[in-house]
């Protein structure tokens, strides 16, 4: 399975959702496909290749799932970066989060996002929601042109 | 008042000239009734005196006579004498009747006869005796037996015999109009009498009257005038009377407190003293002003002009005015009605200042309370997060505890890991049922025209799953269009039909009723059902969150649905109650106020 095209970014500063969202995916035959970052921060590195992520060689993800409240830098500001950089906007966002908040959903919407998935504390809904949300964006849908590499 | 008062003095100007004109002509007739009864009363004795003077004159004639014949019988020079004196009373009596002639009371030509038969009787006489004393007695008797004397003298007797019954004819009718005169002028006299007297009866009983009605009339002024007198001396309110020169005529004991300033000291003094001197001369003017204007009354100041007063001792202090007028006569006289208003004033300032206070302090709450309100929505905020993330993971990894480790787990552990995944979840639907009734007491309200019909209808669409395999009845009455917040309201609707439907399981067929009637103002919309309905006794736990009356086995929920459908209403303006009977139904109330009253019913 070595389709960097079908890369999945995974920004969650909760190991244990993490463990749960990679499971999730796993069951789903999705895991190798998806990099884990824990911070808003670390998502920046990733997206811009900056820092440790500076020599990272794979493409820009098909898909990135954005946890909304992180340390450092939350994810409605990282959806701002991705949104306002013109080659990154192409980048589906699913925003991630625990709370059902109006004001985050709005926001989100406002700057830009795919999708807008509030996290069911009953796993199996949890499940299906991830499966759900892979399967479209990293699966289905077909990416954008790597323009990086192109360029 | 003027035109009555006219009306009344013509009537009786009219009286008074009628009688007037009654009474002068009843003395003008009088007074000639009193010339003709003494006219026609000379005439009758002027013809009284001419049948006497014809008797005299005649009589003078018998004394000639008489005389002629003593001295033709006698020759007696002693007849002579008598008969020169009765020919001068002939004479003298012709002369008379001369004068009568010349009054009228005899004809001029009988006078004229008489005169001659007189003159030839006269002559015929002294013949007799110039024949008697030159010829003898008997050339005497012969010239009197001659018959041209006796003839004479008969023509003479039946002529001043004929005047003397003229005469009488005429003093008859002269007495008889005298007498006719005499009664009119008496009738005149009583009836211009009786039309005096009558005046005078009617002017005594009017003027009586008027007197009565007059003294009545001074009465009620004088009582007027007390009352007057009383209401200007206990007026609250400086009340001052100026003249048109606008020298003070009243002054009233709540004016002597304002201005500090005995009555007898303002009296027909300018009101000038009272205003403060750099207002004197326009408030001349405008109460110059005023007099020439056709209202009778006005508020002094105009706009947001501000008025002053100055009292005796200088202070100057505000007021509040009217100006009224009255025309007196030829007299213009105003009455100004003033207030101190100085303590309303300081009251005012106060009150602004409180006010302003008060706003401040509001404003400060407020911000305390935004505040807090922001602290109560970060801590909603991460409850929802940070409390829903850990349970979130509590029910995955006993989800994949459950399918990694089952196999080698009894059934006790196995239904332990169920129990705890249960509760994960139920704790889950609390929170989430909890941060949404904190939702709704902080969303804003958004209240446009909902169609009330529409929106039961859409709820009933969606809790359809639930209603799946069975019958269910709903009997939709008329609803109107209430003015709502529409999600909010369909959270209502969908908490109480979810009820409805929810309790009615054990029903076949369930019968839910929805209708709405307006009342008061109000809306009173209700939702019933046929369901195992609750126990009246714990009507008051209904609405409170997390309050059940049934265990979860029975029926599943957290206690929030109407703990939320009464938070909504409160925030509608509303109220919530409900009604139910164990084992019977139920019946669930809420009112919306009806804003927009031109709404009709509709089906």
């Amino acid at each position: 399975m070595n389709l960097p095209l079908k890369r999945i970014l995974l920004a969650e500063d909760d190991p244990n959702d993490v463990e749960l969202t990679m499971t999730a995916l796993t069951d789903h035959g999705m895991a190798n496909e998806v990099d884990v970052v824990h911070d808003g921060a670390e998502a920046m590195d990733y997206l811009f290749r900056r820092g440790q992520y500076a020599n990272r060689t794979t493409g820009d993800p098909a898909v990135v799932l954005l946890d909304i409240k992180m340390p450092k830098v939350d994810g409605v500001e990282v959806l701002r970066q991705i949104k306002s950089d013109p080659s990154l906007r192409v980048i589906p966002v699913v925003m991630l989060t625990s709370s059902r908040e109006e004001r985050d959903l709005f926001e989100s919407y406002r700057l830009g996002a795919n999708a807008f998935v509030v996290k069911p504390v009953d796993f199996a809904a949890f499940v299906d929601a991830v499966k759900q949300v892979g399967a479209f964006w990293a699966v289905v849908n077909e990416p954008p042109p790597n323009g990086r590499t192109a360029v | 008042m003027w035109g009555m008062a006219n009306r009344g003095n013509l009537h009786l100007l009219l009286v008074f000239l009628t009688v007037a004109a009654v009474t002068v002509a009843c003395v003008i007739l009088v007074w000639w009734m009193g010339m003709r009864v003494a006219m026609l009363n000379a005439h009758v004795v002027r013809t009284s005196q001419t049948q006497v003077k014809l008797v005299g004159l005649m009589g003078a004639f018998s004394d000639c006579e008489a005389a002629q014949r003593g001295y033709v019988l006698t020759l007696d020079e002693r007849y002579l004498t008598p008969f020169q004196e009765s020919e001068t009373s002939v004479r003298t009596r012709l002369g008379e009747l001369d004068e009568d002639v010349t009054t009228g009371h005899l004809d001029r030509e009988q006078v004229g006869q008489v005169r001659t038969l007189a003159q030839i009787r006269m002559a015929d006489l002294q013949r007799t005796m110039e024949i008697r004393r030159t010829e003898g007695l008997d050339a005497a008797i012969a010239q009197l037996k001659e018959d041209s004397g006796r003839q004479t003298m008969e023509q003479l007797r039946a002529l001043v015999s004929e005047m003397a019954r003229q005469s009488a004819t005429h003093y008859k009718t002269l007495v008889g109009d005298r007498d006719v005169a005499n009664i009119l002028r008496t009738l005149s006299a009583i009836g211009g009498a009786l039309v005096i007297l009558l005046f005078i009866s009617w002017a005594f009983v009017r003027l009586s009257q008027d007197l009565r009605q007059r003294e009545l009339s001074k009465e009620e002024l004088e009582s007027n005038q007390r009352r007057l007198d009383g209401i200007v001396s206990s007026a609250m309110d400086a009340i001052i009377s100026i003249d048109e020169k606008q020298n003070v005529v009243l002054f009233n004991a709540a004016a002597e407190r304002v201005f500090l300033c005995p009555a007898s000291d303002a009296m027909g003094q300018p009101i000038d003293q009272f205003i403060p001197a750099r207002f004197r001369a326009s408030h001349r003017e405008h109460v110059r002003h005023f007099g020439e204007t056709g209202e009778t009354t006005r508020a002094m100041g105009s706009g947001h002009m501000n008025l002053s007063g100055v009292r005796a001792n200088g202070e100057e202090f505000p007021i509040d005015a009217s100006i009224s007028k009255v025309q007196i006569g030829d007299q213009r006289i105003f009455t100004v009605i003033l207030r101190d208003i100085t303590q309303r004033k300081r009251d005012e300032y106060e009150l602004r200042r409180l006010y302003a206070e008060l706003e401040r302090r509001v404003e400060e709450r407020t911000s305390e309370l935004a505040a807090a309100n922001r602290e109560l929505e970060a801590f909603g905020y991460s409850v929802s997060h940070d409390l829903r993330a850990p349970l979130r993971h509590i029910t995955g990894f006993i989800e994949l505890l459950d399918k990694h480790a089952s196999e080698n787990l009894d059934e006790k552990s196995r239904r332990y890991i169920r129990t705890i995944g249960e509760s994960s979840r139920r704790m889950g639907d609390l929170i989430d049922d909890l941060l949404s009734l904190s939702r709704i007491g902080r969303t804003t309200l958004s209240e446009v025209d909902v169609d009330l019909r529409q929106l039961v209808d859409d709820c009933i669409a969606q809790l359809a799953s639930e209603a799946a395999n069975r019958r269910i009845r709903f009997d939709i009455g008329d609803l109107p269009h209430v003015q709502a917040d529409p999600t909010l309201l369909r959270n209502v609707m969908l908490n109480l039909l979810g009820n409805a439907v929810k309790y009615t399981r054990p029903r076949d067929p369930a019968v839910i009723e929805v209708g709405c009637r307006r009342e008061s103002g109000e809306f009173i919309c209700f939702v019933r059902d046929n369901g195992v309905g609750f126990d009246m006794q714990f009507v008051d736990k209904l609405f409170g969150v997390f309050q059940r009356l049934h265990r979860p086995q029975e029926f599943e929920g957290t206690g929030i649905g109407l703990a939320s459908v009464r938070r909504i209403i409160q925030r509608h303006g509303g109220r919530t109650w409900a009604e139910g009977e164990l084992d019977k139904g139920a019946a669930f109330y809420f009112t919306l106020p009806d804003r927009g009253m031109e709404h009709e019913l509709t089906a």
